[in-house]
């Protein structure tokens, strides 16, 4: 009798195996082809493959295949949920300390950054001193590094943390042009908890010591501590969207004073005038576009009273760029940390000029610009930029 | 195409699986043979060529055999039939290594091919080898149906990555499986339901296992050997990490492959036979290779090292039988030198493993599989090595003295970060969750078995689709998070 139940048992427990494993591959099928394809990934910032992008013709280059691979993958009906899952075994059930190198420490996550690259370090050295022997010539020219969060990190054995003190030697050791530390003058609160960046509302103090290195005080008639703030809440970090399994959001606070929203900045590339911030871009997968449109190879800042008589946003004044008249001069050869400080030094220059050499080669630069004797120069990278020297075009 | 993507999991296999069970019993290995030579041609759309070709070859080579048994043109027939089988595999396999290794040893420059190798032709060479080999010695009949024949050598769950399934194992199955009907002595027609169903169900129960072992368990080990391969900073530490995850991404990608295999072959009513059987715990290499990738060792034995005179001979033969067995397992794994010294490694360690049996000493079981572990892992480093040099390299590396630290921060921060997967791993590749699981849901076969017990044992088997059910998501979101691919301009 006990037998028979047994066996009647068994063959529930089979039949039951069978039913949920035909519901769950056909209903991911029938799902996924039934659910329209999504162009854009907001957690990744990447687009996604479409079904429009298999090329049918590459069939015998094996692309096929591997285009029809990543078409199923970024269609994943939902495809966030299967990677959040997978971080959480990763990280709640396998316990590693890292997920695709994103870590969660003390209410905030940070993305590894490790080893110390001393070749690549060098490397930035040597193309600073490589500009300030050719290009910059006779420019008074600085350099300072932007220490990574994680460099404010307790040092402990639960995560790997680069020797933030050796890059600092080496790039003094190897650098002709002067240093300006800033180190001193931040902390983890002064960076957002899901993003790599610093908050713009924490660093005037930063803006103030670099320029007033560079023997900048403010320029007369100005308030420019009346700043006034504003702010978008939530803001999600790129670490967010990486890690998945924190519910951490940041506020994105933006400052600005007379000075700043009088002031344009004209974006080379693009052939346009537009506001120091851009807050149409704060509808942007990563709001930080706010901060001077994003990647942007090269931009000037300057403030225009032409701006206040046309009130124009995208129009080009008519005294454009290349024509108006500046005493003080700022070359700010940057990364994307320079985008959100570039705006304090408006209280200190009337002209920045922002260079990010990672979309625009010295050769491109010397037929766009043309260096005025007397102004300032800074590098301003961050360390992990300088660990990665090799995205720099030289 | 590989089992653990998602155009395999989610598109192939339903399709295959629906069309199958819909079409009438005569047309399902017609159904099989193109359900495998698409899934073949997916990842291979030129190569699918040879692969017919060679099964054409083993076809008539079979029935030509057959004909003419009684005749010494039989044995041309067989040479025949082995030279073109292992002649595509040489041409394609070992060709840029044949002409390196005789342009470094006679100063020659030769021009290398760079012939790309066509996806499962160590698998279904030997697959057609054997099966000739085996109609040559009357073993099996030779197989007259072509589409038959066609289908047990490009057969898909075992196309790619094995087993090595012997065509007498599965002759009678071609014809005659679960879920085929069968005609009762009265002439009514029967369904084999029930087996049918148990055999989906251990089927897929086999399937998700395999897929979680090879997206859970060898995905993870296999990071971990790429960091420690990449590591910048070197220890001794760091050396036997590589060894170890690279060990047990190996054991897991392959087992969890043949249980996909396995598992795949239940689904359509094909049993084969089990291809690992926790080698980890063996107690000396012998015994590792009768439980590491056994229808490989059991090709080698049956094929090349019995015939040779296996190890009843002199003490000179037998080291020449396990050395000429082990060269050729190493090749077989790969066209390298350093896949010659793995091979040879092995051939030392089981002449060494003889020797010490002819000595009478008779270590304690603990000491055997401590020592059998530490040769094995050692191994694993020349597996895994680009290079004969490099392979070297490693193994000194592993040993004092070689002036490297005993640790370094980087290999010990994924030492911490791995110890619980590494704790996962080395348990999942022992018999004990599976001897745990057996009893927690076994069923007593004793009459007796109490009403309590018999609920019990009945309501824990209810958590089986579950767990199944988890493994195979666990697997997916491996699966998807594979495509994970940030783009990161603000990282800087």
């Amino acid at each position: 009798m006990n037998k028979k139940i047994s066996q009647y048992s068994l063959r529930i427990v089979n039949i039951t195996t069978i039913v949920l494993f035909a519901l769950f591959i056909y209903g991911v099928m029938i799902t996924h082809l039934l659910l329209p394809d999504r162009a854009y990934s907001s957690s990744e910032r990447r687009k996604l493959t479409i079904f429009s992008d298999i090329k049918p013709a590459s069939i015998l280059n094996f692309n096929l295949s591997q285009d029809a691979e990543k078409w199923l993958l970024d269609q994943f009906p939902l495809r966030d949920n299967w990677r959040r899952l997978s971080a959480f075994t990763s990280i709640n059930l396998f316990r590693m300390h890292d997920y695709q190198s994103v870590f969660e420490y003390n209410n905030r996550l940070f993305k590894q950054e490790f080893p110390l690259k001393e070749k690549s370090v060098i490397a930035a050295a040597n193309m600073i001193n490589d500009f300030t022997q050719n290009e910059l010539a006779g420019l008074n020219v600085w350099y300072s590094i932007i220490p990574d969060r994680n460099a404010y990190l307790p040092e402990n054995d639960r995560y790997l943390r680069m020797d933030y003190e050796k890059l600092n030697i080496i790039m003094r050791h190897n650098t002709s042009s002067s240093e300006i530390v800033i180190s001193d003058l931040l902390d983890l609160t002064d960076y957002y908890k899901t993003d790599l960046h610093w908050k713009s509302a924490e660093i005037s103090d930063v803006a103030a010591r670099l320029a007033e290195t560079m023997g900048q005080t403010k320029l007369s008639n100005q308030d420019s501590n009346n700043y006034i703030s504003h702010s978008l809440k939530p803001f999600y970090g790129a670490w967010s969207g990486q890690y998945l399994l924190s519910d951490l959001s940041d506020e994105l606070v933006w400052i600005s004073n007379d000075k700043i929203k009088k002031a344009r900045a004209w974006y080379h590339y693009d052939g346009k005038y537009d506001h120091i911030y851009d807050t149409q871009a704060l509808a942007n997968p990563d709001a930080y576009d706010l901060f001077l449109g994003g990647a942007q190879p090269l931009i000037t800042l300057s403030y225009q009273t032409s701006f206040e008589q046309t009130g124009s946003n995208t129009g080009q004044p008519e005294d454009s760029h290349t024509t108006a008249k500046y005493d003080k001069t700022l070359y700010l050869f940057r990364d994307s940390f320079g985008s959100s400080l570039a705006p304090l030094l408006l209280d200190y220059y009337d002209e920045i000029i922002l260079i990010d050499l990672r979309y625009v080669s010295a050769e491109n630069i010397d037929s766009l610009l043309d260096f005025k004797q007397g102004a300032d120069v800074l590098f301003l990278y961050s360390a992990s930029i300088l660990n990665n020297s090799e995205m720099l075009i030289r | 195409m590989v089992f653990s993507s998602a155009s395999f999991l989610f598109f192939f296999l339903p399709v295959v699986l629906i069309i199958y069970y819909l079409t009438p019993q005569g047309g399902r290995n017609l159904v099989l043979l193109a359900a495998s030579l698409l899934f073949y041609a997916w990842g291979e759309p030129v190569y699918v060529i040879i692969m017919i070709l060679s099964s054409i070859s083993g076809y008539i080579h079979g029935l030509l055999i057959e004909k003419y048994q009684e005749k010494r043109i039989v044995v041309i027939i067989l040479i025949s039939s082995i030279f073109f089988s292992a002649g595509a595999l040489i041409w394609f396999k070992y060709i840029d290594f044949l002409l390196f290794s005789f342009n470094q040893a006679f100063g020659s420059n030769f021009d290398l091919l760079h012939l790309a190798l066509p996806i499962g032709i160590s698998f279904y060479t030997f697959q057609i080898i054997s099966y000739t080999v085996d109609v040559y010695r009357r073993d099996v009949p030779a197989q007259r149906d072509f589409i038959k024949f066609s289908t047990y050598i490009t057969f898909f769950p075992q196309l790619i990555a094995g087993p090595i399934v012997r065509y007498r194992d599965i002759a009678l199955q071609i014809d005659n499986r679960p879920g085929h009907s069968f005609k009762s002595l009265a002439g009514q027609t029967f369904y084999q339901t029930d087996n049918l169903i148990t055999s989906l169900s251990i089927g897929i129960e086999r399937f998700a296992i395999g897929l979680a072992k090879k997206v859970l368990l060898a995905n993870n080990f296999g990071r971990l050997a790429e960091l420690m391969k990449n590591t910048h900073e070197s220890s001794m530490l760091s050396f036997w990490l590589l060894a170890a995850s690279g060990m047990l991404q190996i054991y897991f990608d392959f087992s969890g492959y043949s249980d996909m295999a396995i598992g795949l072959g239940r689904m359509f009513g094909f049993k084969f036979d089990e291809n690992f059987n926790y080698p980890l715990i063996a107690v000396g290499i012998r015994d590792f290779w009768r439980r590491w990738h056994i229808s490989l060792g059991s090709w080698f034995r049956d094929y090349i090292y019995i015939p040779l005179g296996g190890s009843r001979c002199n003490l000179i033969k037998f080291s020449r039988n396990i050395i000429i067995v082990w060269l050729l397992t190493g090749l077989w794994h790969g066209a390298q030198w350093n896949f010659v010294m793995w091979g040879l490694y092995f051939a030392l360690l089981l002449m060494g493993e003889r020797f010490l049996s002819y000595t009478g000493i008779n270590p304690p079981v603990a000491l055997k599989h401590f020592f059998t572990l530490i040769l094995i892992t050692i191994s694993f480093n020349i597996f895994q090595a680009e290079n004969a040099a490099e392979a070297i390299y490693a193994i000194k590396n592993m040993l004092p003295g070689s002036g490297l630290a005993l640790v370094d921060t980087e290999a010990l921060y994924y030492l911490r970060s791995y110890s619980l997967l590494i704790v996962i791993g080395t348990i999942a590749a022992t018999p004990l969750p599976k001897k745990i699981v057996c009893k927690c849901l076994s069923f007593s076969e004793s009459e007796n078995m109490s009403e309590r017990k018999c609920v019990l044992t009945g309501g824990l088997n209810i958590l089986k689709p579950i767990f199944i059910m988890a493994l195979l998501c666990f697997a997916t979101a491996g699966i998807v998070d594979s495509s994970f691919n940030p783009f990161i301009y603000f990282r800087f």
